[in-house]
């Protein structure tokens, strides 16, 4: 048998065939573990960004509370969540112009005022909130009661409650559904008072982030007016 | 040469290709990861520093500095508390301030907001509107009460204020007007202002007791002749006075004291000389040639041999004395949150 110029032999192509099975095989390998990190940093990702959004919305939300504020049980907290203020420019009796400041305006159908004065701090409620010309675009506040002494400053809150269901953390206002603000992907969470302020218990749950080993994450929410947690 | 025709180098490099795009997919992603949590880190540490400033600011405070706003009125804090932090007070009312502070310049810098409460000295001396003020009754069986002290913007005041005032007939009495036979008013001061506070806040604490001669307070550090207010010719008395407190019963027989005196009880003063507020919870008995210019204040006084004579300046600056001088907190809220 003669072989053709140039022509491979037999056993050069059995070289070039395990040779590039073992090229194969690698990059499948080497794919399949990338897809396994891939789908682990996905996870991760994942789960900081429930425990990281869980630690930011929950540390502004409580860091200026107070005891009136508050109320702690282990899979919810009731609270005054503050959604602006500013000082009072003018008033007379109920109707207060305030240089407003917040990350809304005031919502009459929801939101209540904290107004601060010489004599201490008082809750009114709110019966509308129109923008005015008084002191360069006041917020005009009108209040459902006329307040004993002449606020110099108000807060506005209005009342929620953030509740641990559903493997998710959830804002519920007044009565309303429960709106989720984090993935569900936990297994048990917990409220407990901390030294601190509040701390936040996470157990990730295994079904939802299968690739993911790991604890229970805790979240230190300090509150700065220090209440008395029962 | 001849031409040999493979597929080797493109599948290599086709598989790099694919290999860098999946890599670098991850790299963002982490990358991303990375800034978020910088950018958390440094919200936090903005946070933290104007947190700080605000509870520095609150630390050196003096009403010296901001007493002297009007309600309404904001001024800068020279200098930066902390570093890379501006801070500011708004005075809000007679004795309610809001201190704030934030990290960088314009809006959405983290930022910290709190409400203090201050001694207003004016207004608390507006509580003590006579040279012997007292909550039940003053009996004045002799000596001298005089209510002609004005100092500055402060009027004369009445010589005695009282519900219930006994006069004996050797006693003299002078003042704008030389009785007031009603209750004072009481002293607008913060809630947070307690008896444990207060006896915090004093410079100089004495225990219960008798004492056969009044101590030095060790005033020497303090600066002379810094008057309150416009006319305070009082170039002997020092600042800020001594702030003394007795958590007892207290009897002096002899000495020269300044300042502000404050007993939680009963005081008995004997040939005792002070200048500025005397101030006890319980029963005040002023006795053999007792000498008090500024004021008097107790549940009952009874003065026997003693000439008290008012100075509104002196009650002013007694009301500035030691740790009252500070900021205080409120009672429930300080901090409040800032948008």
């Amino acid at each position: 048998v003669t072989a053709r110029p140039g022509a491979a032999s037999v056993a050069e192509l059995v070289l070039v065939a395990w040779l590039f099975g073992c090229v194969l095989a690698g990059v499948a390998r080497v794919v399949t573990h990338q897809n396994r990190v891939a789908a682990l940093q996905t996870d991760r990702i994942r789960l900081e960004e429930a425990v990281r959004t869980g630690a930011i919305i929950l540390g502004a939300e409580v860091r200026h509370a107070d005891t009136a504020d508050l109320r702690l049980a282990r899979d919810s907290i009731r609270l005054r969540a503050f959604r602006g203020g500013g000082g009072v420019c003018a008033g007379d009796g109920r109707v207060l112009r305030v240089l407003y400041r917040g990350m809304r305006q005031p919502d009459p159908a929801k939101d209540s005022v904290l107004a601060v004065a010489d004599g201490g701090v008082v809750a009114f409620g709110l019966v509308s909130a129109t923008r005015s010309a008084a002191c360069g675009g006041a917020l005009e506040l009108v209040l459902e009661s006329e307040p004993e002494e002449p606020p110099a400053w108000v807060l506005v809150f209005e009342t929620g409650a953030y509740v641990l269901a559903g493997g998710a953390i959830r804002y519920r206002r007044g009565q309303g559904g429960r709106q989720p603000l984090t993935e569900a992907l936990f297994r048990e969470m917990e409220f407990a008072p901390a030294p601190e302020g509040l701390r936040l218990l996470m157990a990730p749950d295994p079904d939802s982030l299968r690739r993911l080993p790991g604890g229970t994450r805790e979240v230190i929410a300090p509150i700065l007016n220090r209440p008395p947690l029962q | 040469m001849k031409c040999r025709s493979g597929f080797a180098l493109v599948l290599s490099l086709v598989l790099t290709v694919a290999m860098a795009v999946l890599g670098a997919g991850m790299l963002v992603v982490a990358a991303r990861e990375t800034e978020i949590a910088a950018a958390v880190v440094q919200g936090r540490r903005g946070q933290a520093l104007a947190e700080t400033a605000v509870r520095v600011l609150v630390a050196d405070w003096s009403t010296r500095v901001y007493g002297p706003l009007a309600v309404g009125e904001t001024t800068a804090v020279p200098g930066e508390p902390a570093a890379g932090v501006r801070a500011w007070v708004t005075r809000l009312g007679t004795t309610l301030f809001l201190v704030e502070a934030a990290a960088g310049a314009g809006v959405g810098q983290p930022a910290a907001a709190a409400l203090v409460r201050a001694l207003d000295a004016a207004a608390m001396a507006a509580a003590v509107p006579g040279a012997v003020v007292a909550d039940s009754a003053v009996w004045l069986h002799a000596g001298m009460v005089s209510g002609l002290g004005s100092c500055g913007d402060a009027p004369d005041a009445a010589a005695v204020v009282a519900p219930l005032v006994d006069v004996a007939p050797g006693a003299e009495l002078e003042g704008a007007p030389a009785v007031v036979a009603a209750l004072p008013p009481d002293f607008p001061a913060p809630e947070a202002l307690t008896e444990p506070l207060l006896s915090r806040l004093a410079t100089v604490r004495l225990p219960p007791g008798e004492l056969a001669d009044w101590p030095d307070p060790g005033t020497g550090a303090c600066a002379t002749g810094a008057g309150v207010a416009a006319g305070d010719s009082t170039g002997s008395a020092c600042w800020p006075p001594p702030f003394i407190h007795v958590p007892g019963d207290l009897q002096v027989r002899s000495g020269e004291g300044q300042g502000l005196l404050l007993v939680a009880g009963d005081l008995q003063l004997l040939g005792f000389r002070f200048e500025g507020l005397v101030l006890a919870t319980g029963r005040l008995a002023l006795d053999s040639g007792t000498v008090i210019v500024g004021a008097a204040r107790a549940a009952t006084v009874e003065v026997r041999d003693a000439r008290v004579t008012f100075d509104a300046c002196a009650v002013r600056r007694a009301f500035g004395a030691g740790g009252l001088d500070g900021a205080f907190r409120p009672g429930h809220r300080w901090w409040i949150p800032r948008f």
